[in-house]
């Protein structure tokens, strides 16, 4: 990697009074995410001495220092670790792939379907075709940010905000899903409805998902869905992919 | 674990708060805990111990019957509080016995008070912390008729102590650069340390709006990628009010954000009620590591300034909570 390279991506910036963000790029793309995910791998991995906290987003990682070590020598240690490698020819990590039921019924699957230049059966199609990636969990506890779906569905949040999304709900904007944690406001459009808990404290397991795991939704009956509520999981199933 | 306290009437947003969790993030969980953590340091201090879970009184407080004898203490925002009836002493530490009746009254100075007991409130515990956030619809809001345990006091016998009552800074709040603090012109940067802001009617835990006339809307900042967010962060909208993450804030954000307020002075926005007047300062990274660093090693030895009720009348202001204080600690420390 030349100089010049390193200079600008991944670029360090610093978050407050104790935190680095490093970021990998200003705009989305599976590779910006890729080097993202790799390098909190990375990070965890060797827990380096005054990093107390690390959290990848979309396309950067912030890390959280700790205001009692020699904090400008840390610095420099993130500075060293993100220059070690070209994080966007990281491989992918092994992942695991959850099949998740949802009922394509939302009150703007319509208008987000023609917004992406396509009617409600392609709509539904390509999202149960597509095997998105959690690309970061945030916002929420457990709450995963999936993608990417083809670039005809990069479709803009709506002006306003639909006030009341339920939990459980599937949404979309960017070429992105989000499944939501919780209710909430939001500018993404709703097209679906599963029974899947991103977050329960009772469960042996409570945030589902990791980041860089598989997700693929499988088309259901609203009954199905309902039938489903209690199970925490909502009916999903995953498995490790080799 | 003792019954401790039943709860006769409680204000409408009394949780169960500590530190808060740490390593988290990564899952979408922030850091929550105490809104004010001078405050909750204080009540350690004051008990002797820390790491207990206290309850957070937004605004409010209620009226607790004691089942069992206990140190209480109380701490940041000034409420009336009697102990059947006679005044008690803020940011002290008091004996009460089982039978006696406590209430806690609405916010003089600021919004969050906090009541700590001797030995911690006992609530089940998510990933290390007791701590409430109703986004994760974790821990527990205080209801009426609950009766509230206490773990076991290891200090029975420090009570009657007070801390010195901080002085109310009128000074700008200091920040530092965040994530997009470049993205705004020096004007705007300039700008935004002239204005003064106040503190809008929209707030919870989760953070405040910070009103003004003036706009700091960055070119371009509706397309800004989320990234995560910490509390201290001060988000710019595209339009209408800034907005002051506080401790259950959400983990990420894709609002451009022009500055980042030091934790040490956060507790003054949190405690901030709508209509106060907040105005801020860039200091640099160097300054508020410093800063932070000092306030550390204030609040590791706030336990040393808690000083005997009784050797110090000029605290007193009231006679009456002198009489009831003195009362308990000539018993037991004397």
């Amino acid at each position: 990697m030349n100089d010049d390279h390193a200079n600008l991506v991944p670029k360090i910036i610093f978050v407050g009074v104790d935190g680095v963000l490093v970021r990998f790029a200003e705009q989305m793309s599976d590779e910006a995410n890729a080097a993202a995910l790799a390098f909190h791998k990375h990070i965890e991995n060797i827990a380096p001495v005054g990093i107390r906290e690390a959290a990848p987003s979309l396309t950067a990682v912030y890390l959280k220092l700790d205001l009692d070590a020699d904090m400008e020598r840390v610095v420099q240690t993130v500075t060293k670790e993100v220059h070690a490698r070209d994080w966007f020819v990281e491989p992918m990590l092994q992942s695991r792939v959850w099949t998740i039921p949802c009922s394509f019924d939302g009150p703007q699957l319509s208008e987000a379907a023609q917004l992406a230049g396509v009617n409600e059966t392609q709509a539904v199609a390509q999202i149960t075709a597509a095997r998105v990636r959690v690309l970061t969990l945030g916002f929420a506890p457990g709450q995963p940010y999936l993608g990417n779906l083809e670039s005809h569905w990069n479709i803009a949040r709506m002006d306003g905000v639909a006030p009341r999304v339920p939990a459980r709900a599937l949404v979309v904007a960017v070429a992105q899903l989000i499944i939501f944690a919780n209710e909430t406001p939001t500018g993404w459009r709703h097209i679906g409805q599963t029974a899947f808990q991103c977050f329960d404290q009772n469960r042996a397991e409570p945030f589902a998902f990791q980041a860089g795991d598989r997700v693929q939704f499988v088309s259901a009956a609203r009954g199905e869905i309902d039938a489903l509520w209690d199970d925490s999981f909502g009916g999903a199933r995953w498995e490790v992919l080799s | 674990m003792t019954p401790v306290i039943q709860v006769e009437k409680i204000g409408a947003a009394v949780t169960v708060q500590d530190a808060g969790w740490s390593g988290t993030l990564a899952l979408g969980l922030s850091r929550g805990g105490a809104a004010d953590t001078f405050a909750l340091s204080s009540v350690w201090a004051l008990l002797g111990e820390s790491e207990t879970a206290v309850l957070e009184m937004a605004g409010f407080g209620g009226t607790f019957r004691f089942l069992s004898d206990a140190r209480i203490a109380i701490a940041g925002a000034v409420m009336d509080a009697r102990l059947d009836g006679a005044t008690l002493l803020h940011n002290a530490v008091h004996f009460v016995q089982a039978g006696q009746v406590l209430e806690i009254g609405a916010a003089r100075v600021g919004l969050y008070g906090y009541l700590g007991i001797g030995g911690g409130f006992v609530t089940p515990k998510f990933q290390g912390s007791a701590s409430t956030h109703r986004g994760a619809g974790l821990g527990q809001v205080i209801e009426v008729r609950q009766t509230l345990k206490m773990g076991a006091d290891l200090r029975p016998d420090r009570i009657g102590l007070a801390l010195p009552s901080r002085p109310k800074s009128s000074a700008a709040i200091r920040v530092v650069e965040t994530a997009h603090t470049e993205l705004f012109s020096k004007q705007v940067r300039t700008r935004f340390e002239e204005t003064v802001f106040t503190r809008g009617s929209k707030g919870n835990r989760q953070g405040v709006t910070l009103e003004s006339s003036e706009d700091f809307a960055v070119q371009g900042g509706q397309s800004i990628l989320s990234e995560t967010v910490i509390p201290g962060d001060i988000q710019v909208p595209g339009q209408g009010a800034l907005f002051a993450l506080l401790a259950d804030s959400q983990t990420t954000g894709g609002y451009p954000r022009i500055a980042a307020v030091l934790p040490c002075d956060l507790t003054r926005i949190a405690q901030a009620v709508a209509g106060d007047e907040l105005k801020f300062k860039f200091v640099t990274r160097e300054a508020g590591i410093a800063a932070e660093r000092a306030e550390r090693k204030a609040r590791a030895t706030l336990g040393k300034r808690c000083e005997a009720i009784l050797r110090d009348p000029a605290q007193i202001n009231d006679l009456l909570s002198y009489q009831l204080i003195s009362g308990a600690v000539s018993g037991e420390s004397e």
